[in-house]
């Protein structure tokens, strides 16, 4: 078994001249899988928030969200919530566009991401390939992770299970709100909501939806819009003065100034 | 075939089972020859109906291998010839030469192409039809969690996603079939190439070896676990070749078409006017689109829209106006009127109350018990006793939890009734939040709050 692997390389680079339309599909996997697994550790950031992450200056996703800073790395989102995170590919569609050699079909990738526990995340991408579809759209999913906040139906025992409050997200001619529900209600919703609602960590909930509900990308989008919207919404706790905060570009410009060591080739 | 279904008759529910034999491009189907009545078992006699065609009636059919799915495609003809002749939709032509080989003077072929728009179209479609069973077959794979099955090299069996079980076979035995994202029809590929392991042949070379052992020798020196690149049977599995872009048989006919419809309305030469080229309609990118990108609102379901049951009858209404106007027209029941005066939670209660109590056969005013559902409707309709009920009824705790599964009158309750939220408000109470500040400024803080 051990031998099999340097044996392998070998073959990488008769494989190119082969090409044909099968070829293709299956000689890519291989060398981009093996390097793949080793990639998720070589994180270079390129963004001031990406640095103070990797060298674990901020200590949660959530004082991110404090700061309303931009996030533009999906590393950042993966350092954080890693294995938690599920994506789930709500569909895969072709689109097609006539051109003078006949038709050209791209596939469009629709991912939402969530950890089942207070973030949720949307991304859409479209490519030649499936595969590059997928993995964008989860990139870009990731990209769009936002807090989700919960409450309670009357007694404020256990967890939080539901939306604290209603909540309204429109997108297009779509609109959902969200109402909270007893315990033990669970999501009732039609299916593509459903989905999204779970994997936000909301586990009991009404929702009223009117608008083309058929348009299911619209409709995923206003629930997402919804879900964002509970954090947004100013409820009589929030209503404390709190100090204000320094900025964790603010907090650690000195090690912001200082030139990043180049990353050595470790073991 | 059979085989391959038995494996994934895990997924045990009856509408699943009939998805993969519906999707899987090679199913045994009979098809009728377009012009006599021979008929032809598909896909093992394709060759026999084809070179049938040719001999008896002079049909060919250009580019055939192109053809999406070649029973569809012959069962539409089928039928247009059975009330037209050929030279209606075929092109003629002339040969010197009888079928077998023997000459003749002028005889008459038929040829059957896509110059023809009706035979463009056709084509297209079937494209369509099949990138889409793939795709629908790619995203189920995707996400199914029922699959199980034992491994091809050692005894384990390993259980869950598809991409599982191909990582196994990558990370513990070398074998890359390929990325899970870019295959469809894993099912019938992974028997596929058991079949062939069983048969002792070696996957990549396919020399057949001794036994079992000799041939992982063979495959593990040789580097020899992975498919054989130029087999095209095993195209099907990949999910790029469903594609057909810009090498999609685009013969050169419509390639002709196409140009000189394009160059009358868009003229390539120097506007003779303001003697400009317009830069952007001619030479733009074909990647311009990335708006379309990430456009949401491409998705839209082209299947049947779910539709909502009446609360009384069976009647299934597309949506809740429709569904409103049928229990005004039937039942004499204004449900906007009935509900004006009620907030949210207690329309739905009262939803959840009249389907428990149509379930339970019961009357919603009077609570009367029936024997059978008729029974129920004529008396509701005599006494007039359709309605919501009354309040008491129907305004307890345990109506909060929907009565039947995915009812989707709940989903699609209007949430503006209501105009004292103070009856029946009940108090929610909001999560902590889970900010954190930097100690400096807890520090600074000048009362001390818990977070």
């Amino acid at each position: 078994m051990a031998d099999a692997a340097p044996a392998r390389s070998g073959f990488r680079g008769g494989f190119g001249s082969r090409g044909g339309r099968g070829g293709r599909g299956r000689g890519r996997g291989r060398g981009a899988r093996g390097r793949g697994k080793e990639d998720s550790k070589e994180w270079v950031p390129v963004t001031k928030l990406g640095r103070l992450v990797r060298e674990g200056k901020i200590k949660s996703l959530e004082e991110i969200y404090l700061y309303s800073l931009p996030i533009k790395e999906f590393e950042i989102i993966d350092f954080f919530l890693g294995s938690a995170l599920k994506d789930e590919v709500l569909k895969i569609m072709p689109v097609q566009k006539q051109t003078r050699a006949g038709q050209r079909t791209r596939f469009k990738a629709f991912v939402a991401i969530g950890d089942n526990n207070g973030h949720i995340g949307l991304g859409v991408k479209c490519s030649k390939e499936v595969a590059t579809a997928i993995r964008g759209a989860i990139i870009l999913a990731k990209l769009s992770v936002v807090p989700v906040r919960r409450g309670y139906w009357g007694n404020k025992i256990g967890k939080p299970h539901t939306v604290p409050c209603k909540v309204t997200g429109k997108c297009g001619s779509v609109s959902v709100r969200l109402i909270p529900a007893p315990r033990g209600t669970g999501i009732v919703s039609a299916p593509v909501p459903k989905k999204l609602l779970t994997m936000a960590g909301i586990e009991d909930c009404y929702t009223s939806a009117r608008g083309s509900t058929g348009t299911l990308g619209n409709f995923a989008k206003a629930t997402y819009a919804a879900i964002a919207k509970t954090y947004a919404y100013l409820t009589p706790d929030l209503w404390k003065e709190m100090p204000l905060g320094s900025t964790p570009y603010h907090a650690y410009s000195d090690f912001l100034s200082k030139p990043t060591p180049r990353l050595h080739a470790e073991a | 075939m059979e085989h391959a279904v038995a494996v994934s008759g895990e997924d045990s529910s009856p509408e699943q089972i009939i998805c993969s034999s519906q999707l899987k491009p090679s199913n045994n189907t009979a098809i009728k020859c377009l012009k006599c009545d021979k008929v032809y078992i598909f896909p093992n006699d394709k060759d026999d109906c084809l070179a049938h065609l040719y001999l008896e009636h002079r049909l060919v059919i250009a580019d055939v291998e192109d053809i999406a799915l070649l029973e569809d495609y012959l069962q539409y003809w089928e039928k247009e010839f059975q009330t037209h002749e050929f030279e209606q939709y075929c092109t003629t032509m002339f040969l010197d030469q009888l079928p077998d080989g023997k000459y003749a003077k002028n005889e008459k072929y038929y040829l059957l192409c896509d110059i023809l728009p009706q035979d463009y179209e056709l084509r297209r479609k079937l494209k369509e039809k099949r990138l889409s069973e793939a795709l629908e077959r790619h995203q189920f794979e995707l996400t199914d969690r029922n699959f199980s099955k034992e491994c091809l090299f050692c005894r384990t069996i390993i259980k869950g996603l598809r991409a599982d079980y191909l990582d196994h076979l990558f990370d513990k035995h070398f074998l890359l079939v390929g990325k899970p994202e870019k295959l469809v029809y894993v099912d019938e590929l992974l028997d596929h190439l058991e079949e062939n392991l069983n048969r002792l042949m070696c996957l990549y070379c396919e020399k057949i070896f001794r036994d079992r052992p000799t041939l992982k020798e063979h495959m593990r020196k040789k580097g020899h676990k992975r498919i054989n690149p130029n087999r095209r049977e095993y195209d099907k599995y990949f999910l790029i070749n469903y594609n057909g872009g810009p090498t999609a048989p685009t013969p050169r006919k419509q390639h002709h078409q196409k140009r000189r419809r394009e160059t009358a309305s868009v003229s390539t030469i120097a506007d003779p006017e303001t003697g400009s080229v317009d830069f952007d309609k001619h030479f733009a990118r074909p990647d311009s689109d990335a708006e379309h990108d990430s456009d949401w609102s491409d998705w839209a379901t082209d299947g049947e829209p779910s539709s909502i049951k009446c609360l009384y009858c069976h009647h299934l209404g597309d949506n809740f106006t429709l569904l409103k106007e049928h229990m005004h027209d039937v039942h004499r029941l204004d449900f906007e009127k009935a509900t004006s005066s009620l907030n949210f939670y207690q329309r739905v209660k009262v939803v959840n109350y009249l389907r428990r109590q149509m379930c339970l056969l019961r009357c919603v005013t009077c609570d009367l018990h029936f024997d059978e559902e008729e029974l129920l409707m004529e008396h509701m309709a005599q006494e007039s006793h359709y309605g919501i009920g009354e309040k008491e009824s129907w305004d307890k705790p345990e109506f909060f939890f929907p009565y039947i599964e995915n009812d989707g009158l709940l989903c699609v309750l209007d949430d503006s009734g209501g105009d004292d939220p103070e009856v029946d408000t009940v108090r929610i109470i909001s999560e902590d939040s889970l900010a954190q500040i930097n100690k400096d400024a807890e520090r600074l803080s000048l009362e001390n709050f818990k977070l």
